[in-house]
């Protein structure tokens, strides 16, 4: 009976429906393309865009930790998995920068290869400096492996380093394989390898300076200060991506444009004003009574220049207890334009680490005064520099004796306040609070949050991201055998 | 006579018969279907249920009329009067199954029940699947949401596909050729600022395309369960089949219906607030903002306003922390349902209908005029149906018709940054209707976290404008006796536009400065149906038919969508006015041939055997596992005369028993992995393609239900109660499904056979008449249905399904039932009690393990399921003299759901439950001894906002807090209508006149806290159950009508 009727079913499928095989083949979505129609530069605009991406998500909670800010109303934000973070890295930038690799070993393309490489350290620090142990070494495997296994932070440093070494000795080394990044394509240095190459440096000395508490602090500095040696020479070489009208920058979306039409944003924390309008470091030259960069930074309700920065976790408080907070990010500001920049290490920094590094390598302690020359030259060219790149005038600044201090004066936390204000909106602020235990020598006035006594954590600093729920309840194990108190220091800061 | 004379084929030997047709008491029956046996020719009593034919003497006249039992009467002489009997209990009833192929309820091996919406008063309502609502058991259905036009969710005896992506929705046939009844969601939320999930189905209440059926032009509707009765429809009926039957013209005429209706909508359940605080901070309880007319953004402000966490409304002042005094002697509380209108529903239905023998014809205009109970909602639809129907030849006819539906409407918003997310925050120290300023903005408490839910409404809102084509032609053909040819072709096609209109002071619009979706989704789906029948008596015992048929279904799905953002006049709604476009487009194209055989042996009108098989080949699956076959057999035993002599108590008595299997493929586009262009470029001119997170395995094969059902239906007492029983059970193995994966991996899920699972069932109706006589008739039905289903097996790789994630979860493990919902719970000591820490509060960790929730090895425990544990239902419909009586009451016993807008409420201090607030109470449980033991808890614990409601590791995150029971009981439907007979219903010229008045949903009795918990947070075609809230909450309503005929 079942063969008469497939038999039957056949003759009726041949005459009726006159169907051929093609027939069948409307199964690929519109607009999609296979991994061999695409060339390297296809991938690297996207890689590049969640690369940054990623930074801003981290930044959006670790400049409320690092008080750069604060929630709507003065709010201190809690525990967070910054799960955009996660997505940028683990499923837009890691995965597209391996089939880069990959295209680039096949066209022996070694110059590409070295900036996927330097995207891959970055993703990697920003991952690591954030959750602690990460998967990397299995993850991003596709259906090879769905619940990848984790690699502690140790070992994600020495990936980290080993990728950004090995991008240097190939953008050091020859190409001829005629494949090179484009202007249009490479939305960072719009394909200058030299830039690329100092890039390299610069990060590996920015990571060299995390392992501080792991290496010792003077062999960690002597690390940076050989790294650093050959980083950023100018402004014109910081990693940043610039975003445009039409793709608007999101910080100028979440803190200018939906304040603007009276939505929900950020407030600007009292401790970013401390640091800047002579409170913390009073100003005693009397020319200055403000750092220059405060209005590019940030704006008053009422227009004047009498800044009250919100209390994290204060409610509206302001630092004189009263609810008179008035400060908020400033209207088409250097970083909260439609076009504006996101910035993910820049010369400034380049220079204080330098700073950092010659403080610490010269015996330098968190309550030591007195460096080098070559290092207190870093520290006021690092001002000069962050200063130039936002446009307002250093002289009288560094002219001032609460900030051109003297080599012999200089202390660890005139070097951090000025990394802090030259990093503002940068999550690396947050690696520098938890590398010294959010020690008030170094960040002085740095407190808990005001309201941290009736949370979930009183007494503690938050010093990490949880990993996001996805990755918790589809890598269950893994992120179990990982998973800590979100007041409990990575391994760097142990 | 009132027949229409016409021009006849004359055949040898044929002469005219006539007679006349009554029922039982005698009375004529106007209507009835008269055939000759093996041909198409036929015709249909007049009023007096008198009939005329040519026929043949020994032809065979087939006698069938719904709701009554076919009678078959050889031809010997020219007169032939019949007496119909009722059949009450639908027995043998003629129903219509896969095709439109009609049986007779006997022979058939599987449940189906059939509706006709003549019983069902709908009126009030625009979407006809309504009718089936209570009515069937087994069938689950609910309105996703209380929204003017919204969406209506069904499910046949429960979840058949457990992918969450992919939907459960029936095929929907009409007049034996499906119709499309995706709900296409759309992405309707800007490139930044929102939290929703991608694509927006929890932002909208979108309709379905089945919406667009003028209920009034539908004759029944015919549900059928179970992969038996679809097994000839194949895959796209895996999930069951809605077959609906329009009403043909009948013999006579023209005639002409018109009903005018008027209904009332109201929301009448709504969450219990607390009326006795008013807004203020959190811990300080400084009032954020006083109302001030004169204020230039209408409010004086002191802080940050956002919780209604503050002083007491009786409080005239408030002193700050500084001293100043702020007045306060105006505050009072203003209801935030103020929000809600009086729903007004307006139908004009009309209808022209007749035939000759040889031509029928019908037609029918509506007008539904739909605004919601939201201000600035609306729903308008308007169809236009022509059908027809010619004999072209004795053994030829052709039939054809034409459909068009327009509706244009205005919905709400739903989900993340919503009207509903926004009202379930809102503190009602402020009124809800004062939500603009002098100058046309937004007069906000809050400083735009929570945006007016009016405002909102008035401002920004989905305007969908939808046309609606659907042209069919039908052949059928019959050579010989003993077989028909039928050859149907339909063309479904449909254009949508959506416009969603942001301005920048909504919260959801403020990161790109408002923006504005303009979508065009069009669609057209061609079908193509080629049956063959054969029908053969062998001899007076055995009768086989055997059909063969060709299937060919060819969709496509067109959208396409600009997106503008950053507006340049914040009031203009047209993308002209914004600076900054984005695109995107899609296409989906889903083809589907199959072929297919039905044989049935029938044997002594008692025994009947049926055996399908059907082969499909499928564009969605890859090319090497593109064709399967399946089987499906069923047996059906009439075993009344065998075992018992015919007695006045058992009347009749059947068992069937059935086995099919149905293969399913995946969606569109999932098999393989593609790069994708990135959707944030071109990106300062350079465009951009990325890996696909999605991957779908190359080697996939079809997921294959085996279906076993077995039932019985019992008659007694001449049919006066009737019982029919079904039990049935599906394993689904290699299920085909998205599994979500670690993002770690680089992908964020992939699409691949994904172990097995089971889900079984009984259904039950009982139906039967408590009074009957003359004068008198109420008839009752109870349906009752139990469903179940559990995970049977997960590939090694797998721990869990995840359907959605939240802080209630719904997943399922092996074993699991399906619809499980995961979430924390308090932590327990040994005997079962709370546990309260040296602080005086529980602790929310999810297991036994003690420990804060974020270190230690805490998972999520069972906590609940979304799915009811019965569901059952009366029906009783009451008729005397000229006026009927009927209601339905529906009962669904358990089934846990989370409110989303519950949370919202609770934590900002809204809900009646937080007005104990600032006292201190000893929360029940046992504390630590000193000694490693536990003692009954004697730490008193100040119970405020910020310590207690809003405290996400010792209350608002346990199960205990966040999960209800939603059972229900409600009184769905009870309408009233009176026929008029008088003198001056004829005097009028009138043929019919009747007045009806309705009432729906007007009683409800629940447990459950917030709105009407039918409604659903997804959707209608979303997997997602378990969640409500934060959406347009279902109404009661109250109807008013008038039919006249002529």
């Amino acid at each position: 009976m079942k063969n008469t009727l497939k038999t039957i079913i056949f003759v009726l499928l041949i005459a009726f429906s006159g169907c051929s095989k093609s027939y069948f083949d409307v199964n690929t979505p519109s607009g999609s393309a296979s991994v061999d129609q695409l060339s390297m530069n296809d991938l690297l605009g996207p890689v590049i865009y969640h690369t940054v991406s990623a930074q801003y998500w981290a930044e959006r909670s670790f400049g409320n930790y690092n008080q750069n800010f604060t929630g709507n109303g003065g709010t201190a934000a809690g525990a967070t998995s910054i799960s955009g973070t996660w997505s940028d890295i683990y499923l837009y930038a890691l995965p597209n920068l391996k089939v880069i690799r990959s295209k680039a070993k096949a066209l022996n393309a070694k110059h590409f290869d070295a900036i996927a490489q330097i995207l891959t350290a970055i993703n990697l620090g920003i991952a690591t400096d954030s959750w602690e142990n990460i998967p990397y070494s299995q993850a991003s495997q596709g259906s090879a492996d769905v619940t990848p296994a984790y690699d502690t932070q140790q070992a994600i440093y020495t990936d980290i380093f080993g990728l950004l070494d090995s991008a240097i000795s190939e953008l050091e080394g020859p190409d001829d394989s005629g494949f090179e990044p484009t202007a249009t394509s490479d939305l960072v240095y719009r394909g200058d390898l030299n830039k690329w190459l100092r890039a390299a440096y610069t990060l590996k000395a920015r990571y060299e300076l995390h392992l501080i508490k792991k290496n010792g602090a003077v062999k960690a500095a002597n690390d940076a200060l050989t790294a650093i040696a050959k980083g950023f020479s100018s402004n014109a070489d910081d990693f940043q991506m610039g975003y445009t009208e039409k793709l608007i920058n999101p910080w100028y979306s979440r803190e200018v444009l939906a304040k603007r039409t009276g939505n929900d944003h950020d407030n600007i924390c009292y401790q970013l004003v401390s640091y800047m309008d002579g409170t913390a470091y009073p100003f005693t030259g009397g020319v200055v009574t403000m750092d220059p960069r405060l209005p590019v930074y940030a704006q008053t309700d009422d227009g004047t220049n009498d800044y009250k920065g919100y209390v994290s976790g204060g409610n509206g408080v302001t630092g004189d207890g009263t609810t008179s907070a008035n400060t908020d990010f400033k209207e088409e500001g250097f970083y909260t334009s439609p076009a504006s920049p996101i910035v993910v290490i820049s010369y400034a920094e380049a220079l204080f680490i330098k700073a950092e590094a010659a403080f610490l390598a010269n015996g330098g302690t968190t309550t030591s005064v007195g460096t080098t020359a070559d290092g207190y030259a870093a520290y006021l060219d690092g001002i000069e520099a962050n200063m130039d790149k936002l446009g307002v005038s250093s002289a009288d600044y560094v002219a001032d004796p609460s900030v051109g201090v003297g080599a012999a004066n200089l202390k660890l936390q005139n070097i951090m306040k000025e990394k802090y204000i030259a990093n503002f909106l940068n999550p690396e602020t947050f690696v520098d609070l938890r590398r010294y235990d959010y020690s008030t020598d170094v960040f002085k006035g740095m407190t808990l949050p005001a309201d941290n006594a009736t949370g979930i954590f009183p007494g503690k600093w938050i010093v990490r991201a949880t990993y996001p729920s996805t990755e918790e309840s589809r890598n269950p194990d893994n992120v179990s055998a990982n998973k800590k108190s979100p007041t409990d220091p990575v391994w760097w800061a142990q | 006579m009132m027949f229409i004379s016409v021009s006849q084929l004359v055949f040898a030997q044929a002469q005219t018969v006539t007679g006349i047709i009554s029922d039982a008491t005698g009375v004529g029956l106007p209507g009835v279907n008269i055939r000759i046996k093996g041909t198409n020719t036929g015709t249909i009593s007049n009023l007096d249920g008198k009939y005329k034919i040519q026929a043949s003497r020994g032809d065979v006249l087939v006698f069938s009329f719904i709701g009554f039992e076919t009678k078959e009467v050889k031809v010997s002489g020219s007169t032939a009067n019949v007496v119909l009997k009722g059949s009450v209990s639908k027995l043998n009833e003629v129903v219509v199954t896969a095709f439109g192929i009609k049986r007779s309820a006997r022979e058939l091996s599987y449940s189906v029940s059939q509706v006709k919406p003549v019983d069902v008063n709908l009126v009030g309502e625009s979407n006809p699947l309504l009718a089936l609502q209570g009515r069937v058991a087994g069938l689950q259905m609910s309105n996703t949401a209380g929204s003017a036009g919204g969406g209506v969710n069904i499910l046949i005896r429960g979840l058949s596909s457990v992918d969450p992506s992919r939907n459960n929705q029936p095929l929907i046939i009409v007049d034996g050729l499906a119709l499309d009844n995706e709900t296409s969601p759309g992405n309707v939320l800007p490139s930044s600022g929102s939290n929703a999930v991608a694509g927006g189905s929890g932002q909208f209440d979108y309709s379905n395309r089945a919406g667009d059926i003028n209920p009034d032009d539908i004759a029944s509707i015919s549900v059928l369960k179970g992969a038996a009765a679809t097994a000839l429809y194949g895959v796209r009926a895996a999930n069951g089949a809605i077959v609906i039957t329009t009403k043909k013209g009948k013999l006579g005429g023209p005639k002409v219906n018109l009903i005018l209706s008027t209904t009332f909508r109201n929301i009448v359940k709504t969450p219990a607030l607390q009326k006795t605080f008013r807004e203020g901070n959190r811990t300080t309880k400084i009032p954020g903002a006083i109302i001030d007319p004169n204020s230039p953004d209408g409010y004086d402000r002191y802080g940050f306003a956002f919780y209604s966490w503050g002083v007491p409304f009786t409080d005239n002042s408030f002193t700050m922390p500084d001293g100043t005094v702020i007045d306060l002697s105006h505050d009072a509380y203003h209801s935030p349902y103020d929000l809600f209108n009086t729903g007004i529903n307006k139908q004009m239905n009309v209808n022209v209908s007749g035939a000759t023998e040889k031509f029928n014809y019908y037609f029918s205009a509506s007008n539904n005029n739909d605004k919601g109970v939201l201000p600035n909602t609306h729903f308008d639809k308007k169809t236009f149906r022509f059908s027809a129907g010619y004999q072209i030849l004795k053994n030829l006819k052709i039939s054809s018709s034409v459909s068009y539906t327009n509706s244009d409407g205005a919905t709400a918003t739903s989900g993340d940054k919503s009207i509903f997310s926004s009202l379930s925050y809102w503190s009602s120290t402020y009124p809800i209707r004062n939500y603009e300023l002098a100058d046309g903005s937004e007069n906000n408490y809050s400083n735009g976290v929570i945006d007016n839910p009016m405002y909102f409404l008035m401002k920004s809102n989905l305007k969908t404008d939808l046309n609606h084509w659907i042209g069919n032609a039908s052949l059928n053909w019959k050579p010989f006796k003993w077989m028909s040819v039928t050859y149907s072709a339909q063309m479904d096609n449909y254009s949508e536009r959506r416009n969603r209109f942001v301005p920048p002071d909504l919260d959801v619009g403020s990161h790109v400065h408002g923006f504005i979706v303009d979508e065009n989704i069009n669609f057209s789906g061609l079908e193509s149906n080629l049956l063959v029948t054969m029908d053969h008596d062998w001899n007076k015992d055995f009768n086989t038919t055997l059909t063969l048929g060709n299937q060919v279904s060819d969709t496509r799905r067109d959208y396409s969508m600009i997106r503008g953002e950053n507006l340049n006049v914040p009031g203009i709604n047209d993308l002209s006015n914004t600076l900054n476009t984005f695109a995107d487009k899609s296409l989906i194209r889903l083809r589907n041939v199959g072929v297919f055989g039905d044989f049935r042996l029938g044997y002594k009108r008692k025994l009947y055997l049926s055996v399908t098989g059907r082969n499909d080949w499928v564009s969605t699956l890859p090319q090497g596992n593109r064709s399967f076959f399946y089987p499906s057999v069923g047996l059906s035993y009439v075993f009344t005369k065998d075992i018992f002599k015919q007695s006045n108590i058992f009347t009749f008595g059947k068992v069937r028993i059935s086995w099919a299997q149905v293969g399913k493929g995946p969606g569109f586009g999932l098999v393989g992995h593609y790069f994708i262009p990135e959707p944030n470029f071109p990106f300062n001119g350079v465009g951009g393609y990325r890996s696909s997170t999605a991957l779908g395995d190359p080697n996939i094969i079809p997921e294959r239900d085996n279906s076993f059902a077995f039932g019985t239906n019992l008659h007694f007492f001449k049919n006066r109660l009737s019982v029919d029983y079904t039990y049935y059970s599906t394993n689904v193995n290699n299920q085909i499904f998205t599994v979500g994966s670690a993002y770690s991996s680089g992908l964020s899920g992939i699409t691949r056979n994904a172990g097995n699972y089971k889900t079984w069932g009984q259904e039950l109706t009982i139906s039967g008449d408590i009074i009957r006589n003359s004068k008198i008739r109420w008839q009752a039905i109870v349906n009752w249905s139990k469903n179940g289903g559990k995970i049977t097996a997960l590939p090694k790789d797998l721990t869990q399904i995840i359907f959605h994630s939240d802080l209630i979860t719904s997943k399922a493990k092996v074993g699991d039932a399906l619809g499980t919902l995961y979430g924390w719970v308090f932590q327990t000591v040994a005997n079962g009690e709370r546990y309260v820490g040296p602080d005086g509060k529980w602790v929310v960790t999810g297991s036994d393990n003690k420990g804060e929730y974020y270190t230690g090895t805490n998972q999520m425990v069972k906590v609940g399921n979304a799915f009811p544990d019965f569901v059952t239902s009366i029906d009783n419909i009451i008729s005397w003299k000229n006026l009927s009586f009927s209601f339905l009451i529906e009962w669904k016993k358990g089934g846990d759901v989370y409110d989303r807008g519950y949370r919202n409420a609770l934590r900002n201090g809204n809900l009646l439950e937080t007005e104990f607030r600032d006292q201190t109470r000893v929360l029940s449980g046992m504390m630590d001894d000193g000694h490693g033991g536990y003692v009954q808890n004697t730490t008193p614990l100040m119970i405020s906002g910020n310590n207690y409601y809003r405290d996400w590791a010792h209350y608002n995150t346990a199960a205990q807090v966040l999960l209800q029971d939603a059972s229900w009981i409600k009184l769905r439907t009870i309408s009233l209508s009176y026929n008029f007979t008088g003198r001056f219903v004829k005097k009028a010229h009138l043929d019919r006149l009747s007045i009806f008045a309705n009432a729906h949903n007007i009683i409800l009795w629940t447990p459950f806290k917030g709105f009407d918990p039918e409604s659903n947070s997804f959707s209608a075609g979303s997997n997602i159950y378990g969640y409500t809230g934060l959406t347009v909450p279902l109404s009661q309503s109250y109807s008013f009508g008038v039919k006249f005929g002529f």
